[in-house]
């Protein structure tokens, strides 16, 4: 192999001659004795990981304009270490079943979850992984007894002292935060967590009494939450030491240290491992209290809708009153010319103002939303981009943070997983005021909340815009109410979602008062009955603070 | 080149001595020159296979499934005993004051943003009413390592902590503020209290029980209001007109929008 070839894999001869070497070992692998093909598949690995450590750092730094090129390098990679987990599997199975060699019973299964995990990390692909060959690697220590055993390995050009049990969480680990919630890097750093928390990542035989995850060592899936149904051969993680880890990590920031201090995610921006933090948090969150970490899932197929971005847009023309906005029901010749992304085809033509965007909905549920889009419907669309659309002309505009996106179905399509904020949302107008003087008035989306006292309500305004101390006032029917948007609760790229407080009341100018008008007598609801009614009906508009 | 003399021999006025110092300091930078001529001479394939040979190394002694966590959080523990934000050298301060901007935008821009405390409790308030209790947690305590001396935050805290009716987390921070502030502290008799109510068999707690008659005063019953919340409710009450005002609003485009489509 020529020893210049893991200078610099950016280029494209270099990479040929890298998958010469390659196809030349598989070519080889029958005729050499075990020691020789683990030999040469650590030489090979090591070619790549060096060649990768050269580069990942301005890679991953620029991943926000990535070229045809960053993208076929990074497809590359991903492919390299495929089949470099695919020749490691392989060595493995054909071990004899009695071998007590090390390199053969640790280093070889360790390389091939090393590099099932770093195709998961390179990996441009929506379709679900093969987890079979996984678990098998793993299924094949547990029966040996390796599992435990410490093995010592060079990652990113760094020697570690890992487990097989530390090396196949980490795979499944990645793959679980790999689904387009995290970018890049934002991935590289949380692996860079996990290399870090290698103690913590030890599985237990037994579901444990806390809350944890579970590997189905005879599935084709990922990690699951909770127990497996009885008899199935199952690992678990537990959770809670992962969240300590966690901890330890956001101790280590209060003190003023990156974690790790040293490698490529210590270069990332603060703000990369603050984002890795809440997506983490949330993760463990929802998995330890027991929640779905998913609602269930309809297919939205056949629904071709206008979507609307940022905030400006969704004002002016999601929720500026239309008579042509919202969803179309089109046919089979309209969906097969946009997915061949066909501009001739006469049913493609009908498509469309440039300036406007159609989004696919391919699946529905109770939280969110997922749509496909063409690569050139999907340009400057990113995680934390807010999403307008309409189901239907008449139908209330929802809106949505943009969670994931990832390649879709096919070539030249992307997918965006949308977590739901509001499914009606409405423009209000707010004049800013600065005691009796009204300073600037402006459209803002206002988002309800699901609790009727209001307080889960909330406004979504422009980065640039948002002050907390700033005094807005609202006109609604016949009153007047000032408002401070002062509960940060979301944020994104330019937008922020606040709550409010409404800090007083005012009637306006009332209407003229005929003389002796008789009041009328509102009813209650549940007044005069006897069985606690009235008590029902006002327990939800009441301060949580007087129901304790 | 500098022309200038040695300073040695001005020292030692023994020409032998200082020329040979110095003539020694010549050759040997020298040879140091003379080596850098050369390509440089790094066996790569030793060191590569010092990366690549099998290390001789202990077997790990695995306690099976029983095995408790390592002890992670009693080494931080330690490590924090003696942590002072006030001590930071510039890149940790740096790398403390970027985590607190990007980890609580619009609150604090810095460490020195915590400072003031009414918008500190305020913002702490906030995020506990939102269902953000770990923020706000999260929030006081970098307030409280900030400035350790101040017992706002650290009151705020315990005050969370109690209406979250987390009982470790309150009896390891009023343990904390006891050391830091002593129990000679004028809060300590109402920590004592809320500890009592979360923790009975709290021995940090024990003590005389001073029952007050107000006991079911206040915005929250039973708390000293060390969050600042307000006592007037007619915010709240706004907010429930606001948000059914807007709902007839909406109500009413449906519905005229039923009407013209018709």
């Amino acid at each position: 192999m020529n020893a210049t070839m893991s200078r610099d894999v950016t280029r494209a001869d270099i990479r040929a001659e890298y998958e010469r070497a390659r196809r030349a070992l598989k070519s080889e692998l029958p005729g050499l004795t075990q020691d020789e093909a683990a030999s040469r598949l650590g030489q090979l690995a090591a070619t790549l990981d060096q060649g990768v450590a050269r580069i990942k750092g301005e890679l991953l730094a620029t991943s926000l304009c990535w070229n045809e090129d960053h993208q076929a390098l990074v497809g590359w990679l991903c492919a390299e270490h495929e089949h470099l987990f695919s020749m490691a599997h392989g060595l493995a199975q054909a071990r004899p079943a009695a071998c007590d060699d090390e390199v053969l019973t640790l280093r070889v299964p360790a390389a091939a979850l090393y590099h099932w995990g770093e195709a998961v990390k390179w990996s441009t692909r929506r379709e679900r992984q093969d987890y079979q060959p996984l678990h098998a690697v793993m299924s094949a220590a547990l029966r040996h007894g390796s599992q435990r055993q410490p093995v010592r390995m060079v990652a990113d050009g760094r020697g570690r002292t890992v487990t097989l049990e530390a090396l196949y969480f980490r795979a499944l680990l990645l793959d679980r935060f790999a689904g387009g919630s995290l970018t890049r890097p934002q991935l590289e750093i949380l692996d860079a967590w996990l290399w870090e928390w290698v103690p913590a990542l030890n599985a237990r035989r037994e579901a444990p009494d806390a809350r944890c995850f579970r590997a189905d060592l005879d599935s084709n899936t990922g990690l699951r939450e909770g127990a497996a149904a009885e008899g199935a051969s199952a690992l678990y993680l537990p959770l809670q030491p992962l969240i300590g880890r966690r901890r330890d990590v956001i101790a280590h920031l209060h003190q003023g240290r990156l974690v790790p201090e040293h490698g490529c995610a210590s270069e990332m921006r603060l703000e990369e491992h603050v984002a890795v933090l809440e997506q983490v948090g949330r993760a463990f969150e929802a998995a330890a209290s027991g929640r779905e970490f998913r609602a269930e899932r309809r297919p939205g197929a056949g629904l071709r809708i206008e979507v609307w971005v940022g905030i400006q847009e969704i004002l002016s023309r999601g929720l500026a009153p239309r008579r042509t906005d919202g969803a179309t029901k089109v046919g089979e010749e309209v969906l097969a010319a946009i997915a061949a992304s066909n501009p001739m085809n006469s049913s493609f033509m009908l498509a469309d103002d440039p300036s406007r965007r159609y989004l696919w909905l391919t699946d529905v549920s109770e939280s969110g939303f997922g749509f496909e889009a063409l690569g050139s419907d999907a340009i400057g669309i990113a995680v934390g981009d807010l999403l307008g659309w309409r189901k239907a002309p008449g139908e209330p505009c929802a809106i949505g943070r943009v969670a994931r996106r990832m390649p879709g179905s096919s070539s030249n399509q992307v997918y965006f997983g949308v977590q739901l904020l509001t499914a009606a949302a409405r423009a209000v107008k707010l004049v800013e005021i600065a005691g009796e003087r009204e300073l600037a008035e402006e459209m803002h989306i206002y988002v309800p909340g699901d609790d009727d006292s209001g307080r889960r309500d909330a406004f979504l305004v422009t980065e640039s815009r948002h002050r907390e101390s700033t005094v807005y006032r609202a006109r609604i029917e016949d009153r007047a109410f000032h408002l401070k948007l002062d509960r940060l609760r979301q944020r994104g790229r330019g937008w922020v979602l606040c709550g409010f407080e409404v800090e007083a009341l005012t009637v306006a100018a009332p209407p003229v008062l005929q003389d002796a008008v008789e009041l009328p007598h509102f009813r209650l609801p549940g007044e005069g009955d006897d069985d606690g009614g009235l008590e029902h009906a006002l327990s939800r508009e009441v301060s949580s603070r007087l129901l304790v | 080149m500098s022309v200038l003399r040695p300073p040695a021999s001005s020292w030692f006025p023994m020409p032998g001595l200082t020329f040979g110092f110095w003539r020694r300091s010549r050759t040997s930078a020298a040879a140091k020159a003379g080596a850098g001529d050369d390509a440089p001479k790094v066996d790569f394939d030793r060191i590569l296979a010092g990366i690549r040979a099998a290390p001789q190394l202990e077997m790990i002694e695995w306690k099976g499934d029983g095995m408790q966590e390592p002890a992670a959080e009693p080494a931080r523990a330690s490590e924090d005993d003696g942590f002072d934000a006030s001590k930071l050298d510039g890149r940790r301060r740096k790398i403390r004051d970027r985590y607190i901007a990007a980890r609580f935008p619009g609150i604090a821009k810095c460490g020195a943003d915590l400072a003031d405390e009414e918008p500190l409790i305020r913002a702490a308030r906030l995020m506990f009413e939102d269902d953000r209790a770990a923020d706000a947690l999260e929030l006081l305590a970098l307030a409280v390592e900030e400035y350790p001396q101040r017992v706002a935050a650290w009151l705020a805290q315990l005050e969370i902590l109690y209406l979250t009716r987390d009982a470790a987390g309150f009896t390891e921070a009023a343990g904390a503020f006891r050391q830091r502030h002593g129990a000679q502290s004028e809060a300590w008799p109402e920590i004592c209290r809320l500890g009592r109510a979360l923790a009975p068999a709290g021995a940090l707690f024990a003590g005389d029980v001073k029952v007050r008659d107000h006991e079911h005063y206040g915005p929250w019953p039973h708390t000293p209001n060390w969050i600042r919340a307000p006592w007037d409710l007619t915010a709240e009450v706004s907010a429930a007109d606001f948000h059914h005002a807007l709902r007839r609003a909406a109500n009413d485009d449906v519905e005229r929008d039923a009407k013209e489509a018709a």
